[in-house]
């Protein structure tokens, strides 16, 4: 390595212009696959998202679509304890994450109330929960300013063969894109 | 008959050397019994005949062994000969470069109830000079003596065939070992008693392992049994034999440290081959990925069965390594070739002037196992710096730099990462960014350069993008508002000594 390459390294830290596009793209974009579930429990517009990691970790939130997005009265409480135990309870421990629970696709994972309505969120997919958002709890305004990222409502880890189940009654980004907009 | 070896006999006690020669010992195993050491075993050696004679056969006893080939004792492993020319042609056959060797020897089980057999034989006959009930504290092992009769051997002929200068060439430190393994045929048959007699008074079920061949288990299973028990079971004196042992001969180094630092200038080259159940995965697969690129080119030099890469950390496969580059050992097992520094040099320059560029090295120099700790250490502990060009969803201004600049030593809260949460427990880890440098890029407003110090294991990705908010705080919590990251580069790994 002499002095010359150095001073190239130094330089190539430096972005050229035609690399830098006008927005960068958001990390929950270009690390995740987007899903949607729309209607989810039978309920029109309870319209879900469910990001997929390369790692087949899963992300469950609002989809920008859901009612509790679009109707103006504000989300006052977002809240875990539903089913037997507190869905922020069980907390999944360790490499092998023990103590996890393993919801099915139908569970519920939290209430979200409104002033005016309520909302059950479900999972969408079956696997073990790793982790819900605790600070929407504390501050449940988080879901309606950043639904798609900060807002999220949980995560979950299904084996392959529960992904490969739901995958097939998910849609796609394009799918919902066209779906909803047809709607609207 | 050698003057050192009849000066050594003759201030022996006669009585008891006499009856071991008759047994079948041969003379370097008397000597062993009766607690002779050092150089005299690599002297050319008379047969028991010849001693016989020369200190008297006393009264006629009428089994007299002496003639016999083989010894009872170390199954005829101290009267091998041509023990150097067996280790030669095993180096030759590796073609080994070395300047110092270790002798380690394996001796047959059956070795052990041969001393044990016979030292119950002599207590019996010369209750004044053997009184121990164990002989493993009084005689000499046979290891030790096989190293004093063939280690002088082995020297001379590798000193002849100019593997070796002159000069202290047997060291037990050295790190190349040559191994000289005597099998007996009927070793296993011959200590079956031992696991037949311990099996009765152990419930834990013995394997045939411990109770073949392994030298350790025999000698707890001795130790535990009375001499009169063991007579039970065992002829004293040990009976003759037809043959003698087989030798088998080897050798190997102990592994090699070529350390450096590595500079990755690519996004699309990993550091190691990413493999999940040996398929290989994503880029890897077309590209190679830097540890191959360094040992593709180190590893043929050193003429070794393998190697392996270890470096402090790693980046990314999108993230470059460039700046300091980062320290790497590559440890190189049974290399055939003892490198200099200026070879090291050229092989430095060969993965250098590689074409493609994307990967180089600097600083390669061997090292000893010491670097283990070094790495590990640095790996746990060291300070890493960074920079990465970040976007902000609102023009920067010289107020966030301010913000930036400002936080020193910040402590963060990082959530496991989601990419890395399939594989690590779920936790909170509180991180230090201890400075952080903002450069402004003028071709764009929305963009700027961030240059940081992060605590070792630091996910810095996501303190820029707060991923998910699970980091906090991180850029866009400190600035309020989205903050995205471009690319990520690794500028430097402090660590001393690599």
């Amino acid at each position: 390595m002499d002095d010359k390459e150095e001073e190239n390294a130094v330089l190539a830290l430096y972005p050229r212009a035609h690399e830098l596009p006008p927005r960068a793209p958001p990390a929950h974009e270009t690390n995740f696959t987007h899903y949607f579930a729309l209607d989810v429990g039978g309920k029109e517009f309870h319209d879900q998202y469910l990001y997929r990691h390369g790692n087949g970790l899963c992300v469950v939130g609002l989809a920008p679509s859901h009612l509790a997005l679009r109707s103006p009265s504000k989300i006052k409480i977002v809240d875990y304890d539903v089913g037997k135990k507190s869905r922020a309870d069980m907390k999944a421990s360790g490499r092998r994450k023990k103590d996890a629970q393993v919801l099915e696709e139908n569970s519920s994972l939290c209430k979200v109330s409104s002033e005016d309505a309520e909302f059950l969120v479900r999972c969408c997919i079956r696997g073990q929960l790793l982790e819900v958002n605790e600070r929407l709890t504390s501050d449940p305004s988080l879901l309606s300013r950043k639904p798609a990222s900060q807002g999220y409502i949980a995560i979950l880890m299904p084996k392959p063969e529960a992904w490969k189940k739901a995958e097939k009654s998910l849609l796609t980004r394009e799918q919902y894109k066209q779906q909803r907009m047809q709607q609207e | 008959m050698e003057a050192l070896f009849r000066e050594a006999l003759l201030a022996l006690p006669q009585a008891p050397l006499r009856d071991l020669l008759r047994v079948g010992a041969c003379s370097l195993c008397a000597m062993r019994f009766l607690s002779v050491r050092g150089r005299v075993y690599s002297q050319s050696v008379p047969a028991s005949p010849a001693i016989l004679a020369e200190i008297g056969n006393g009264d006629g006893l009428e089994s007299d062994r002496s003639s016999a080939s083989c010894c009872t004792v170390c199954q005829g492993i101290l009267q091998s000969a041509g023990v150097g020319l067996a280790v030669l042609e095993a180096i030759q056959k590796e073609g080994h470069e070395f300047c110092d060797f270790s002798l380690e020897v394996t001796v047959p089980s059956a070795t052990l109830v041969r001393e044990r057999s016979l030292w119950c034989y002599l207590r019996k006959e010369h209750p004044e000079d053997f009184k121990a009930e164990d002989p493993n504290e009084c005689i000499v092992s046979l290891k030790e003596a096989v190293k004093w009769t063939f280690g002088p051997q082995i020297e001379a002929a590798l000193v002849k065939n100019s593997f070796l200068g002159m000069g202290k060439v047997m060291d037990k430190n050295s790190n190349f070992h040559i191994s000289l393994v005597f099998k007996h045929a009927n070793s296993s048959s011959e200590i079956q008693f031992l696991s037949d007699l311990s099996g009765g008074d152990s419930k834990r079920k013995r394997g045939p392992v411990e109770a073949g061949e392994s030298i350790a288990a025999v000698q707890r299973s001795l130790a535990s049994i009375s001499s009169d028990a063991f007579a039970r079971h065992y002829p004293c004196p040990p009976p003759q034999l037809d043959t003698p042992c087989e030798l088998v001969s080897s050798c190997r180094k102990d592994a090699i440290f070529v350390v450096g630092r590595y500079l990755k200038y690519s996004r699309s080259i990993s550091q190691s081959p990413w493999t999940i159940q040996e398929d290989r995965i994503g880029d890897g697969s077309v590209q190679a990925s830097a540890c191959e690129i360094i040992g593709d080119v180190i590893f043929p030099h050193f003429k070794a069965d393998s190697y392996k890469f270890h470096a402090a950390g790693r980046e990314d496969i999108d993230v470059r390594m460039l700046g300091s580059g980062r320290p790497f050992l590559l440890e190189i097992l049974n290399a055939r070739t003892c490198s200099k520094q200026e070879e090291l040099l050229k092989l430095e320059h060969a993965i250098n002037s590689n074409k493609d560029g994307w990967v180089k090295v600097k600083g390669l120099k061997e090292a000893g196992n010491e670097v283990w700790t070094i790495m590990r250490q640095g790996e746990a502990d060291k300070q890493k710096e960074y920079t990465a060009v970040v976007w902000l969803s609102r023009p920067v201004t010289e107020a966030d730099f301010t913000t930036l600049s400002n936080s020193k030593e910040l402590e963060i809260q990082q959530k496991t990462p989601v990419r890395v949460l399939h594989r690590r427990s779920p936790l909170v880890r509180p991180r230090i960014i201890h400075w952080m440098r903002c450069e402004a890029l003028h071709d764009s407003s929305c963009y700027f350069l961030l240059h940081l110090c992060t605590q070792a294991g630091t996910y810095v990705k996501e303190f820029v993008h707060g991923d998910l908010g699970r980091t906090y705080p991180n850029v866009g919590s400190l600035l309020d508002c989205d903050a995205e990251i471009l690319c990520l580069d690794v500028t430097n790994v402090k660590m001393d000594f690599l």
